[in-house]
């Protein structure tokens, strides 16, 4: 983080970025929560905080998009705004819903329909030492075919707090989050992707990771590139490539410690297939 | 019986910094089953992983996991339900059909600091009344069947409030044209409802809803007019909506332009009743102070009462309508509807008519 003057800081947000102005309490709460993403020397956008815990206010751009409210949900509203500031702003890259992790330099791209779990197994990898990249956004960056970190803070919603309690957020920050932590993880390097999970929790009941169609799963993750138009052929090749390249599964993540073991041992198992094939 | 404290403890977690009561001991196996099913049927799973997750709740491991098994099938359940809503919507834009999803998907992502903690059991829909026939003529072409018939062809989309689909998959979209039935169903211009909207993303797709303070109206006629008593989760969803950034005066606003006032004040109440805290001190005071008329009065009881009164409410809908021509509809969809709609009913004109007398006579002894 930057300091422009004492009490305004500049977060880069993949190709944009915000500056924030507020106290020093808020200061030290927001630069926490985004101490992963990088900093910079000026904001595109100006967030604004002002108020009390219990009657706090926000504003974006000179547009009040909270009033009155509690410090939760301004730390809610700014993941979120950051999120959206992230999806308009990196028009060299292609944008993918999905979470991204690295294993043993090799990128493990998670996706799936929303509440899937994607941002649950991604945390799970990285409590079992998985390198994080995002849990929201892969971005894809077309010439190297390497998906690159927005490491915004990784969300662990309340059913997996006792899970992850290892990550938990301190205590003076996890006071103003009420149900979902927002936890910073160091970003991993960019990565080349050589698995592509789909996360099923609907207890499949399968030991194995159940090897997906290479058509099927592009078209999938067409869907979940909402600017796919925008990027033309070039994007839909860069989709392409990953998946021709990738193993394709579904993994059964009821039990996360068992989904996680599959996903290390198939990259580990892909890393030498593709060392034998070299 | 399951204390009143310990509902308050899952309907208000993460509402309130304290908790109250001894709640220090493991639950009882009998208070847990109890507190369990509550949670179930409620659709309240997502909350009471929250009390317990923010010990507000006290519980064994085994009872946690079950707790939290129960609340991942509920959201399998939502998560099949939006995948169906994202078809819905494909089917309803290719054929220009302006809609708005409301309740569960809507509030979750509008009002709840993590979506995963509002399950819901369908999808609601609403079109504008003269979308409403070509709207269900798509659903059933695309494998939905309509689960009760309506009096007359044409009644849901001229007078109703919407009705039920059941998709292939057994899932079911209530496709409305209006908040609710009866006379409050009459009391302000469904298309209003349209002027403005904003939109969830589900998934990659931008979906249109209610305004905020609207989607937080709703939430309190579902809570105010529909089942007795009063659903746990819509009045969860006022208190989030105010803790999401709604202004107390908008959803009071809104109300009264929709003459939907006192309905929202009941809600209010009820909603203070039940988890023990006011959501805002304003709309408390509003709500307190609100003097009902007569005819307001009249239209809710009959909603509320303990044997809704269906005539009172059937009387109050046709007051309600406007235009003779209109009411004269009405009044014959209801008292002569057709055979196929008896048949799934009554049976008959004279059995129908024999009901109605008799849920009157009840009707009268109650008041």
């Amino acid at each position: 983080m930057t300091a422009e003057a004492s009490n305004r800081h500049s977060v880069a947000v993949l190709q944009s970025s915000f500056v924030l102005e507020s106290d020093e309490v808020w200061q030290d709460r927001i630069l926490t929560i985004f101490a992963a993403l990088p900093p910079c020397d000026v904001g595109e956008h100006h967030l604004v905080i002002e108020g009390e815990d219990q009657d706090s206010r926000l504003i974006l751009d000179g547009v009040t998009l909270l009033d009155g409210v509690r410090s939760w949900a301004i730390i809610d509203r700014i993941v979120w705004e950051a999120n959206q500031i992230a999806w308009r702003s990196a028009p060299d890259h292609v944008l993918v819903h999905a979470a991204v992790v690295e294993i043993e330099g090799q990128g493990v791209l998670i996706y799936g329909p929303s509440g899937v779990g994607k941002s649950t197994l991604a945390a799970a990898l990285c409590v079992a030492g998985a390198g994080y990249l995002s849990d929201e956004i892969a971005v894809l960056d077309p010439k190297t075919g390497s998906v690159l970190p927005y490491a915004k803070p990784l969300t662990i919603r309340s059913q997996m707090w006792d899970a992850f309690a290892v990550v938990a957020p301190p205590k003076w920050l996890a006071e103003h989050m009420r149900a979902v932590w927002y936890v910073p993880l160091r970003p991993a390097a960019a990565v080349p992707i050589s698995v592509v999970v789909a996360p099923d929790f609907q207890a499949t009941g399968d030991v194995y990771p159940v090897v997906r169609s290479r058509a099927e799963v592009l078209i999938e993750l067409c869907s979940q590139t909402p600017q796919l138009k925008r990027y033309g052929v070039g994007g839909f090749e860069a989709l392409a490539d990953i998946v021709r390249d990738a193993e394709c599964v579904t993994i059964d993540t009821t039990d996360l410690a068992i989904a996680c073991r599959k996903i290390f041992d198939l990259v580990a198992s892909t890393g030498h297939n593709k060392n034998d094939g070299a | 019986m399951l204390s009143a404290t310990l509902i308050q403890e899952v309907l208000t977690a993460g509402l309130r910094d304290e908790h109250r009561g001894n709640l220090d001991e493991p639950a009882t196996d009998a208070e847990f089953t109890e507190l369990f099913e509550f949670a179930c049927e409620q659709r309240v799973t997502g909350l009471l992983v929250l009390a317990i997750e923010r010990a507000c709740v006290a519980v064994r491991a085994d009872q946690r996991a079950k707790v939290i098994d129960a609340h991942n099938e509920s959201l399998r359940t939502c998560q099949n339900l939006e995948s169906m809503l994202l078809d819905v919507h494909d089917l309803f834009a290719a054929a220009q059909i302006d809609m708005r999803v409301l309740k569960g998907p809507a509030v979750a992502r509008r009002f709840y600091p993590d979506r995963s903690i509002r399950t819901f059991g369908d999808i609601d829909l609403l079109v504008r009344s003269r979308d409403w026939d070509p709207a269900a003529a798509l659903l059933i072409a695309n494998g939905f069947s309509r689960r009760y018939r309506e009096p007359r062809p044409g009644f849901t989309a001229r007078f109703g409030k919407g009705a039920c689909f059941v998709g292939p998959d057994k899932l079911e979209v209530d496709l409305h044209r209006t908040f609710v039935d009866g006379s409050y169903g009459f009391a302000f211009d469904p298309d209003l409802l349209f002027e403005q909207s904003q939109d969830v993303i589900i998934e990659t797709t931008h979906i249109a809803t209610l305004s905020d303070p609207l989607l937080a109206v709703h939430s309190a006629v579902h809570a105010a007019l529909g089942n007795r008593p009063a659903r746990s989760a819509p009045l969860r969803d006022l208190f989030e909506s105010i803790e999401a950034g709604v202004a107390p005066h908008s959803i009071v606003e809104t109300a009264e332009a929709m003459n939907l006032s006192y309905p929202v004040c009941y809600a209010l109440q009820i909603a203070h009743d039940r988890l023990g805290i006011s959501c805002s001190p304003e709309l408390q005071a509003w709500s307190a102070n609100y003097r009902p008329t007569r005819r307001e009065q009249s239209a809710l009881d009959s909603y509320t009462a303990t044997h809704r009164r269906y005539a009172r409410q059937v009387l109050n809908g046709v007051s309600s309508t406007p235009g003779l021509t209109s009411k004269l509809r009405y009044i014959a969809a209801l008292a002569a509807p057709d055979r196929s709609y008896l048949a799934e009913r009554d049976g008959s004109v004279a059995r129908r008519l024999k009901r109605a007398l008799s849920i009157s006579r009840r009707s009268k002894e109650q008041s």
